[in-house]
């Protein structure tokens, strides 16, 4: 379970007035595919910066399965693995293997548990093909694809990605969609995807809509499809209008 | 085409990372720094290269890189061949061998060595320093993780370098402090964005817990075996033998 408790956040370099997230409450469970969204600058990348451990709120609270994330816990990152948007800016090592073990040395695992960890993900993610490769050999999906892997062998309790599919093409973004939905049924982790590409809205089973740091929105997507107080905030994708007409068509002639 | 590391398996791969390291650090000084005449020199950048191939290192990049350095070798070779006064050609071609040896050399060592053996050696070498307490483990993951990216950041300026010059920039007139002038739009924004890079790595590496004060564990372990001794052996042997070339 996360918990937000009236958390705010503003980045040093901004104005005192000017925040990033501001009175943001919500709570968030376990086991299914929750989508942040909003516009460019809205809040959800400091959000999920924010569970992850990496910032600490300016007032309120976040809490990840019981831990404060503000206090110095290591444990936080074990429970909460982010993906960020370009794998190329998170993989340290120089090749596949070494890249996985970085996080599992930073855990102060044995050698034996490290290599048990590695080839099980790698075996779940079809990846042991892989396991002896120089990160430069890989393709952009399968880059990706190493940083859920080496994300995973930490086995967290919730996986975050910064626009994961942002910059994938429509084939490798499909096997993105294949890998998220085999890890909500057989991990049983908790999901949080910020993204603002239409596709991947169809995957959500809850979303967060934010606004200039703001919530505006929390709730299944079929009830935000028919928000239209808040088209201005932010752009539907287009499927939705015409989901929309549709209903309004089926519910005139009924 | 850059050099990375490539796999294969080789004596020379399987080397104690250390040893890699110290052989390598050996032949660059055979190149740079001992007296040998033009025959020695190409022999010895002969011998490195059939003994790469013989060890199964890709050395294609290597010899293709040799490209990039085109302007440095004709800088020193000029000024190495008119040392003396007079233009000598001898001169000129030692000091050509002398940098492709150490050049060839040192794209041998990235392309054997993976970033954990990278880590090791640089571990190893930075141990004494703990004694005033500097973190080696720290100082050689720096280390490693700039060579890492560098290839990234290079494909970066590559990157801007074209986007000026859609924009018509020119990077190549001028000479001296106008040269370098022209280079700026090049060297800020890849300087910038390297910055960019280096706060979202440190992020990424926080994110799995890495910290500088945190003990680690480590994946691979490293031993000393009969070919590292061997490796040794040879290198001892060859310092003894230039020694007393030298003395008598």
């Amino acid at each position: 379970m996360i918990l937000f408790d009236r958390v705010s956040y503003r980045y040093k370099e901004n104005q005192e007035t000017s925040f990033a997230l501001e009175e943001v409450s919500f709570s968030l469970a376990q086991n299914q595919i929750i989508g942040f969204i909003g516009s460019n600058g809205c809040g959800k990348t400091t959000c999920a910066r924010l569970i992850a451990g990496l910032l600490k709120p300016v007032s309120g609270k976040v809490t990840v399965c019981g831990i404060d994330t503000a206090s110095e816990d290591a444990e936080i990152h074990r429970k909460v693995g982010i993906i960020f948007q370009n794998p190329d800016n998170q993989i340290v090592g120089t090749t596949v293997e070494e890249d996985i073990a970085f996080g599992l040395e930073n855990l102060a695992l044995p050698r034996d548990e490290m290599q048990r960890r590695i080839e099980s993900v790698c075996r779940e993610l079809r990846f042991e093909k892989f396991l002896k490769l120089p990160v430069s050999h890989l393709s952009g999906g399968q880059k990706q694809q190493l940083c859920i892997a080496s994300i995973l062998v930490m086995q967290p309790e919730w996986l975050i990605f910064d626009e994961p599919t942002s910059h994938l093409d429509p084939w490798a973004r499909r096997e993105f969609y294949q890998v998220i939905k085999h890890l909500i049924e057989s991990r049983k982790v908790g999901i949080i995807m910020i993204s603002q590409v239409p596709d991947d809205f169809d995957l959500f089973e809850e979303i967060h809509l934010f606004s200039k740091g703001r919530l505006l929105f929390t709730g299944k997507p079929e009830e935000l499809k028919y928000r239209e107080d808040l088209q201005p905030m932010f752009s539907f994708p287009e499927k939705w209008y015409l989901d929309r007409l549709q209903k309004e068509k089926n519910d005139q002639l009924s | 085409m850059q050099i990375t590391y490539s796999p294969a398996d080789s004596a020379l791969y399987r080397l104690n990372p250390f040893i890699k390291g110290l052989g390598t650090l050996f032949i660059i000084l055979l190149f740079s720094v001992t007296m040998q005449g033009l025959f020695s020199l190409f022999f010895s950048l002969v011998l490195t290269i059939l003994l790469a191939i013989l060890f199964k290192v890709e050395l294609k990049p290597i010899l293709i890189s040799i490209e990039k350095i085109w302007l440095l070798l004709l800088l020193v070779g000029i000024i190495q061949g008119f040392s003396t006064g007079n233009f000598n050609p001898e001169s000129l071609l030692i000091a050509v061998i002398r940098i492709i040896g150490v050049f060839v050399t040192s794209g041998i060592f990235v392309t054997i060595s993976s970033q954990s053996e990278l880590m090791y050696f640089w571990e190893q070498s930075f141990r004494p320093l703990n004694l005033f307490g500097f973190q080696a483990r720290e100082l050689a993951l720096v280390m490693v993780i700039s060579v890492r990216f560098l290839p990234v950041i290079l494909g970066e300026l590559d990157r801007i370098r074209m986007a000026q010059m859609a924009r018509g920039a020119r990077f190549s007139h001028g000479v001296g402090l106008k040269a370098v002038k022209s280079l700026m739009p090049l060297l800020i924004p890849t300087l910038s964005l390297a910055i960019i890079r280096a706060e979202d790595l440190a992020l990424a590496m926080e994110a799995r817990g890495y910290c500088v004060s945190r003990q680690r564990t480590r994946y691979n372990h490293f031993s000393i075996g009969f070919f590292d001794i061997f490796v040794c052996g040879i290198m001892l042997g060859t310092i003894l033998a230039y020694v007393l070339q030298i003395r008598f």
